[in-house]
């Protein structure tokens, strides 16, 4: 099998997997129970947070939440902060391109009455500054942006963004870093929170933190026992949280060595696909190199998914999240590509364990579907 | 600016005469224990001020962080110690003034302890004055109010010249004062108490009332922790826990309910005063606050007292609750005391606790058993556990947390 669907999903790190097994078996206790069974947990959950702060570079303002997800992580970094913002003014501002989880939240603010404002991207996909600075003003309270793009790999200018919203100080500025955490290296403590999930990066599905400088005045979107700082209420879940930083701790362990093989491979493959006229590369060149968008204009992405398929290979059409769905993907359009081109796009996303094998099977298999879709293809340059 | 040395300026211990140099000598020692992990320099003390020689490479920041908490500074500044030639005075004159900022104002301040130099004050300022102007163009001179002074200190030895003075914490050095005996609870007073007289130079050392099993081996840690927090900033501290439950449980057989907690705080200063006599205290310091909780009310401290003869301090008797609270914070005890683990004055806590109980009464309760054998066994079992400065004790639970993490 040769698994290029990494942006949708890793496969967890034997470590990880280990961590949460004998955390379930051995220290399965809930850390806010008064015993020291419950005690013992509570000061493990206390140190993989310092641990995880520390593998993020965060200075001493900022506080690690435990959530699900990066899902939950935006949810709650959006609407807690909206809530709280919503005194200030009521203007917020993202892109078309974000996930889903960022989008619906701002469209659900929307509908309870937010302003919802969309910065424009540039032809390469990427947050244009300029229609940012035109659309600042006083009545803005969130700003947020994705830090690496999951369909086509773009690295949005967050330190750019956060130079802007220096001169607004009461703007709450969210970065999604799901595709970013550990390959591109990103400032942190630039921004006021910060998502991301465990499992995008080798750690467990249902992991996943929100880092934020403003946990006094971020209001919950969950209630109950108070948990997380009574920002996230709900039993701590100790085994994910302890694999999370099981999962960042190996990423932090081997960053150099991983980022070098991802750049290394990524660089490889866009050349290889380089030298077929008439499959054009989304990706702009500057893209974080694990994610390559690719069209075969003509061909409907599906048909080239289930053709890859046949050969063990595991891609994916645009995102997985919103594959499934008929309509057209939002980042696509939002770069203005052509129908046919966003309809024939796959996302081919490598992790750091694809060995050198894996690319030269890789390679014939694709010439083989290639050759069995050439004549649909139709010229798009 | 490349500093070679650090001025540390003495507080109070200046007005001292005849033993002033018991009180350098122990400022001495307890800077360098502050310094002590720390590579590269060298302390010359003399009776007015002290000098730490850096040698290259140090981190001249953090060393000067950490004197400036040394109880007994008054304030510390990175000098550069040149010889007394005129023209180095001028180049070391124009690098301070090269990090002032664009349109900053500038003075040179000129102390001139060796009269012999051949240079006055006034010479001074207009020579070293004039090279800076001459040889800027970003800052200009202003006498009264200037963001920066260059301060040049002649003196027979060299010349020192600096331009930052960083304020210290002021008091006494610990150890000049005595020992005392602070009554430890784990709340948020006791530490804050314990730092306000080690702050005027005397040492402690502390006791914690412990009843197992009523009270569980996390609030015991939880006192070890602070003070650890207060040896990390003053030095090594003995903490001597005593074994409370057998006496607790007697007061609560013999004592109406309502007087327990007043008997139960005499039992504790009774085995207090045993422990502090064992160990030379001249003193008892608690964490007392008039009028806080029940306890202490004057009648309540009254009938408290009685039992000792020895003096108690209380030296946040008069605070107010938030000013405890940001010292707490101040000294980074806040955080440990709040951690919700019940300490034996918890535990058994009377409903309706006499806020001004009369001494006879309590007397008269306690004449129904004898205390005395119970107490001396609660002094004879005490453990004593030194509690080292250098970082937090080793935590068993360490080594199963790395390998999961």
């Amino acid at each position: 099998m040769i698994y290029l669907d990494n942006a949708a999903t890793t496969k967890p790190d034997d470590a990880v997997i280990q961590t949460f097994n004998q955390m379930n078996k051995e220290f399965y206790f809930n850390p806010n129970s008064p015993h020291s069974a419950g005690v013992k947990i509570a000061h493990l959950i206390d140190k993989a947070r310092d641990n995880i702060k520390q593998y993020l570079n965060l200075d001493d303002k900022f506080d690690i939440i435990f959530t699900s997800g990066a899902t939950e992580s935006n949810n709650l970094a959006l609407q807690g902060m909206a809530q709280t913002k919503k005194r200030f003014g009521s203007t917020i501002l993202t892109t078309k391109m974000e996930h889903p989880s960022v989008l619906e939240t701002m469209r659900a603010l929307e509908e309870q009455g937010f302003n919802l404002k969309y910065i424009k991207t540039t032809s390469d996909g990427k947050l244009d500054i300029a229609s940012l600075k035109a659309l600042m003003n006083d009545d803005v309270i969130l700003v947020t942006c994705m830090h690496v793009n999951n369909v086509m790999g773009q690295i949005q200018p967050i330190e750019e963004v956060s130079q802007i919203l220096k001169d607004y100080p009461k703007v709450h500025f969210h970065v999604d870093g799901v595709q970013g955490y550990g390959k591109i290296p990103l400032n942190i403590n630039l921004v006021d929170s910060y998502s991301l999930s465990g499992h995008k990066f080798h750690g467990l599905k249902g992991s996943g933190i929100l880092a934020t400088n403003q946990l006094r005045t971020l209001k919950p979107i969950i209630f109950g026992g108070g948990q997380e700082f009574g920002v996230r209420s709900g039993t701590v879940n100790a085994p994910i949280n302890v694999s999370l930083a099981k999962a960042m701790r190996q990423m932090d362990d081997q960053k150099e060595t991983h980022i070098k093989t991802l750049t290394d491979k990524g660089h490889q493959l866009r050349g290889f696909i380089e030298t077929y006229d008439s499959i054009l590369i989304n990706s702009p060149k500057d893209a974080a190199p694990y994610i390559l968008n690719v069209s075969f204009p003509g061909v409907k992405g599906e048909v080239l998914v289930n053709a890859f398929s046949k050969y063990d290979i595991y891609l994916s059409t645009t995102s997985a999240c919103s594959s499934k769905k008929s309509s057209h993907n939002e980042t696509l359009k939002a770069m203005g590509l052509s129908n046919r081109r966003i309809e024939g796009s796959i996302r081919i996303s490598i992790a750091s364990d694809l060995t050198d094998e894996q690319v030269e099977s890789f390679k014939e298999a694709f010439d083989k579907v290639y050759k069995e879709v050439r004549e649909l293809l139709v010229n798009e340059l | 600016m490349n500093y070679d040395h650090i001025l540390v300026r003495y507080g109070e211990l200046t007005l001292k005469s005849g033993n002033r140099n018991m009180f350098v000598n122990k400022l001495k020692s307890n800077i360098k224990s502050r310094l002590m992990p720390l590579q590269g320099y060298k302390v010359r003390a003399n009776r007015d001020r002290m000098y730490i020689d850096v040698h290259e490479g140090s981190d001249i920041e953090e060393m000067m962080n950490r004197i400036s908490s040394v109880f007994g500074v008054h304030s510390v500044s990175p000098v550069v110690r040149i010889e007394k030639d005129i023209e180095v005075m001028k180049e070391v004159s124009l690098l301070f003034a090269q990090d002032f900022k664009e349109g900053d104002t500038f003075k040179i301040d000129v102390k001139r302890a060796d009269k012999t130099f051949e240079y006055d004050t006034f010479q001074l300022q207009q020579t070293l004055g004039g090279h800076v102007l001459q040889n800027t163009d970003h800052i200009s001179v202003d006498v009264k109010t200037p963001d920066h002074k260059i301060k040049v200190e002649v003196r027979k030895d060299a010349i020192y010249m600096y331009n930052r003075v960083i304020e210290g914490v002021g008091g006494l050095p610990v150890g000049t004062g005595g020992k005392t005996l602070l009554m430890l609870s784990g709340g948020i007073d006791s530490p804050v108490a314990g730092m306000e007289v080690m702050k005027r130079g005397v040492t402690i050392e502390a006791i914690h009332f412990h009843s197992p099993p009523y009270t569980s081996d996390q609030a015991k840690q939880k006192v070890i922790d602070l003070t650890q927090q207060l040896a990390h900033l003053t030095g090594d501290i003995k903490l001597h826990i005593v074994p409370f439950t057998a006496l607790q449980k007697q007061i609560h057989k013999v004592v109406e309910e309502s007087f327990t907690m007043t008997s139960t705080r005499r039992m504790m200063l009774r085995v207090t005063e045993k422990v502090a006599h064992q160990i030379d205290a001249q003193a008892i310091v608690n964490g007392e606050n008039l009028g806080q909780v029940a306890s202490q009310t004057l009648g309540s401290m009254y009938a408290i007292n009685s039992v000792t003869s020895m003096p108690i301090l209380r030296p946040l008797l008069t605070f107010d609750k938030e000013d405890i609270v940001k010292k707490a914070k101040e000294i980074q005890t806040f955080d440990l005391s709040i951690q919700p683990f019940e300490d034996c004055c918890t535990i058994f806590t009377p409903k309706n606790p006499k806020t001004n109980p009369k001494l006879e009464k309590v007397e008269y309760f306690e004449s129904k058993f004898d205390f005395e054998p119970l107490i001396d066994e609660a002094v004879a079992n005490v453990e004593t556990i030194v509690i080292s400065k250098h970082d937090r004790i080793e935590n068993q639970e360490d080594e199963w947390m790395d390998d999961l993490l």
